[in-house]
């Protein structure tokens, strides 16, 4: 189920996909994917980040 | 009428020299020929390389990114299987886990070759009062050069 992107993730420049799941009540899965300047090139990163509520 | 004579005879004279070595003219033929051919294999092998560099890189990006997707939400993932199962030429790993589900003997948090500095870590865990979502864990795989 798709749930609101954390005010904390913002899209960068090569941003291919920037998104948010709710896995459960208390989990949020934040997957993040596309390009970004890197030493003298460009380089390819995705990501994925679980987050847990902050009082838990 | 005369003027004209010489001056024809004034153009066989300069052309006479080449007739006269016929080999010279065969043999800057052969030379051009020869570092055409040069030119073209070397551009062929040039297209060659780059096609397979670029080849390498994208049977790198899609093993990256398929040993990606059948770990990312591995519970039993750690720091050490995440290098041993994520790790290649040419791609950092980012594992950061807060709460492991496995026992690790190591103190946590770890990072593994994280492209965050250790104080941007310490500065995401001392926002988390502030945060409705607390990073719990991250796993990330950045590929040196763009696919």
């Amino acid at each position: 189920m798709q749930a609101p992107l954390p005010d904390t993730y913002t899209p960068l420049a090569g941003t291919e996909l920037l998104a948010a799941r709710q896995l459960n009540p208390n989990r949020v899965a934040v997957v993040h994917a596309g390009t970004r300047p890197f030493q003298d090139g460009t380089e390819t990163f995705i990501f994925v980040e679980r987050l847990t509520p902050s009082d838990e | 009428m005369a003027r004209l004579m010489n001056q024809r005879t004034q153009t066989m004279a300069k052309a006479a020299p080449s007739q006269s070595h016929p080999s010279r003219g065969i043999g800057l033929w052969a030379a051009l020929h020869l570092v055409a051919i040069a030119v073209f294999v070397l551009l062929a092998l040039g297209q060659a390389r780059a096609e397979a560099s670029q080849t390498v890189t994208q049977n790198v990006a899609e093993q990256a990114v398929q040993r990606f997707a059948q770990n990312c939400f591995s519970p039993f993932l750690t720091a050490d299987l995440a290098q041993e199962r994520l790790a290649m030429d040419e791609v950092r790993i980012d594992f950061y886990d807060l709460r492991p589900f496995s026992n690790v003997e190591f103190p946590l948090p770890l990072v593994v070759q994280s492209p965050l500095e250790p104080t941007v870590v310490a500065k995401l865990l001392s926002m988390a009062p502030l945060r409705r979502w607390l990073l719990r864990l991250r796993l990330a795989v950045w590929l040196r050069k763009a696919s």
